[in-house]
């Protein structure tokens, strides 16, 4: 039985001195242990939702809460165990690919210390298990585009979160890339990990999530099963181009007129 | 491999600091015969040659340190001191002293370091009412604060007496050791090495500071408190030794640059090569500084000619700065 989940309790948010509501009275629970998909044009606040949900803003109105084991507990005491992954990063400094991952150890070093043998062993383990080992010393600025995702999201795992947050992870992506990323979020689900992730591609939610959360113009959204919600009825209405949604045994696919 | 780099690194900064005590511009004797045979020159070498090469040394190694500190928290490889305005600032309150104080040289020291901790204060209420990205409007906050504390250094020139508290001002601004004894060094010290010690034990984490917020945040960097204790201590580092030596640019620019291509961006490996860098650099400038011509030659001109063409060097190497 599943009890463990994340309760968005009718929160709203707005940006400091901007007008509009760029979420507004979103209400919905997310099973732990689920691929979880945001799937909206740009700008319908899928990177505001997910900053929610690190925590990293709160909302002028409502609640995140997360219940685990049956305790209650805010995104604020998940310290560390709520991983992010943002569309693009600014990296202004050439770290080489195991320096960088080790800093996804951070939630787990006491402020005045230094990286143990056993924070060593972690990344190297998910260096291992993210086939970047042979990029080892290899400096960040010398890896591919693809690479650099994949070094991005090992030291995402080397923080151990519980709840993984991801800004857009496809975008940009070739389809050797892409195909790997999804293979890699079905296996985390299979680990127990939490799964959140943005996109703007419908046949993503399609093939690899359990849940959708389809965010459109003017606060509106629609929360529920993917089976569900990726409907040629819905993704019509909310893309406002005709789309058809074909769901066969061997194949699923999304058509766009 | 990291240890040898450092056991290195430390041999080369004592053999200098040494060499260091033996050179100067007293008679060309050799100096082992001369501090058994000359009492003035004992007496010179032990209260003002040996407090001169650890000030250097002090100066170097904690200007490097803020550099380093300044270019991570920013995200930025080419920020330092200057960049919060703290330099202008220092150097006005210094100048302001002079003016005021006919040059007592406790009093210029606390305005250069109280105006350098007012620029922080400054660029940090002005940024505070920009609204969008707050590291940038930090910036923007520091040129114009800056600005203004140049504007103010262009109008106490104007007004100082030129006979001498003008060249008092220009000496001052240009940087120099000529004043360091014991005091001197001993108020250098408690500034500088509880600093240092902070910075030592926090080598590791200071790396977080120079990822994206957002990322920082998941990574546990949750306090602010942690950012603003940071950038106090670098402001603190920064304004402190300016008060004590004048304007010495180019080190807090250049040495972190030199210490990253050498043992890496990782803060754990860049700081401890950061702090004996600035303290060899320092050393060698104010060697010459002090010891090239008879008279004495301002320690920041050598810092900024030595530093840039380190800086071409550094240009040319990378293809890739920023």
């Amino acid at each position: 039985m599943k009890t463990n989940k994340i309760c968005i309790f009718d929160i709203s948010f707005s940006y400091a001195g901007k007008k509009g509501m760029v979420i507004k009275n979103f209400n919905f629970d997310i099973a732990m242990g689920s691929r979880t998909a945001l799937l909206g044009l740009n700008g319908t606040g899928k990177t505001t939702l997910l900053l929610l949900l690190l925590g990293y803003i709160t909302p002028v109105k409502g609640k995140i809460k997360i219940i685990m084991d049956g305790q209650e507990k805010s995104i604020i005491e998940m310290n560390g165990l709520v991983g992010y992954l943002s569309q693009s990063e600014n990296i202004p400094f050439d770290y080489t690919v195991q320096e960088f991952i080790m800093l996804g150890r951070a939630p787990h070093i006491l402020k005045f210390n230094v990286p143990t043998n056993e924070d060593m062993e972690i990344s190297e383990r998910i260096m291992n298990s993210l086939e970047l080992s042979a990029l080892a010393n290899s400096k960040l600025g010398e890896i591919s585009g693809g690479e650099l995702q994949r070094v991005r999201i090992a030291r995402t795992l080397a923080q151990e979160p519980e709840i993984i947050l991801m800004d857009e992870p496809m975008t940009h992506l070739d389809i050797k890339n892409k195909k790997y990323l999804n293979g890699l979020i079905a296996k985390l689900k299979e680990s127990g990990k939490t799964i959140i992730y943005s996109t703007h591609d419908p046949l993503d939610v399609l093939n690899n999530s359990d849940m959708c959360i389809i965010m459109g113009k003017n606060n509106e959204y629609k929360a529920g099963e993917t089976e569900k919600i990726i409907s040629s009825k819905i993704l019509t209405d909310f893309f406002e181009i005709p789309i058809s949604v074909i769901r066969n045994i061997s194949e699923k696919s999304i058509v766009i007129h | 491999m990291k240890e040898k780099r450092l056991i290195g690194l430390i041999a080369c900064l004592i053999l200098v600091t040494l060499f260091s005590f033996l050179i100067g511009r007293y008679q060309n004797d050799n100096p082992f015969h001369l501090l058994t045979s000359n009492n003035l020159f004992r007496q010179l070498f032990i209260q003002l040659r040996i407090p001169r090469v650890l000030t250097a040394l002090l100066i170097g190694s904690g200007l490097a340190l803020a550099g380093l500190v300044t270019q991570i928290i920013f995200q930025n490889p080419l920020a330092d001191g200057s960049l919060l305005g703290v330099s202008q600032a220092a150097g006005f309150g210094a100048a302001l002293g002079i003016l005021i104080f006919k040059g007592n040289s406790i009093w210029v020291q606390l305005f250069a370091f109280g105006f350098g901790v007012l620029a922080l204060i400054f660029s940090m209420m002005i940024s505070g009412r920009i609204r969008g990205n707050k590291i940038l409007s930090l910036i923007l906050a520091g040129i114009a604060v800056s600005a203004v504390f140049s504007a103010g250094i262009g109008i106490l020139k104007y007004l100082a007496d030129p006979i001498d508290q003008l060249p008092a001002i220009v000496f001052w601004l240009l940087g120099s050791l000529a004043g360091s004894t014991w005091p001197v060094l001993i108020r250098t010290m408690i500034i500088i090495l509880p600093i240092m010690i902070f910075f030592w034990f926090y080598r590791w984490r200071l790396n977080l500071h120079a990822m994206d917020k957002e990322i920082a945040f998941s990574l546990g960097l949750k306090d602010k408190f942690e950012l603003w204790a940071s950038l106090l201590a670098s402001v603190l580092l920064t304004s402190s030794i300016i008060s004590i030596s004048g304007i010495v640019g180019w080190i807090g620019l250049i040495i972190p640059n030199y210490a990253r291509m050498i043992a890496g961006s990782d803060t754990s490996n860049s700081i401890p090569v950061t702090i004996l860098l600035g303290g060899l650099f320092a050393i060698i400038c104010d060697d010459l500084a002090r010891a090239l011509l008879p008279g004495e030659i301002p320690l920041g001109i050598f810092t900024a000619l030595l530093g840039a063409i380190l800086f071409i060097g550094l240009l040319l190497k990378k293809e890739k700065i920023a």
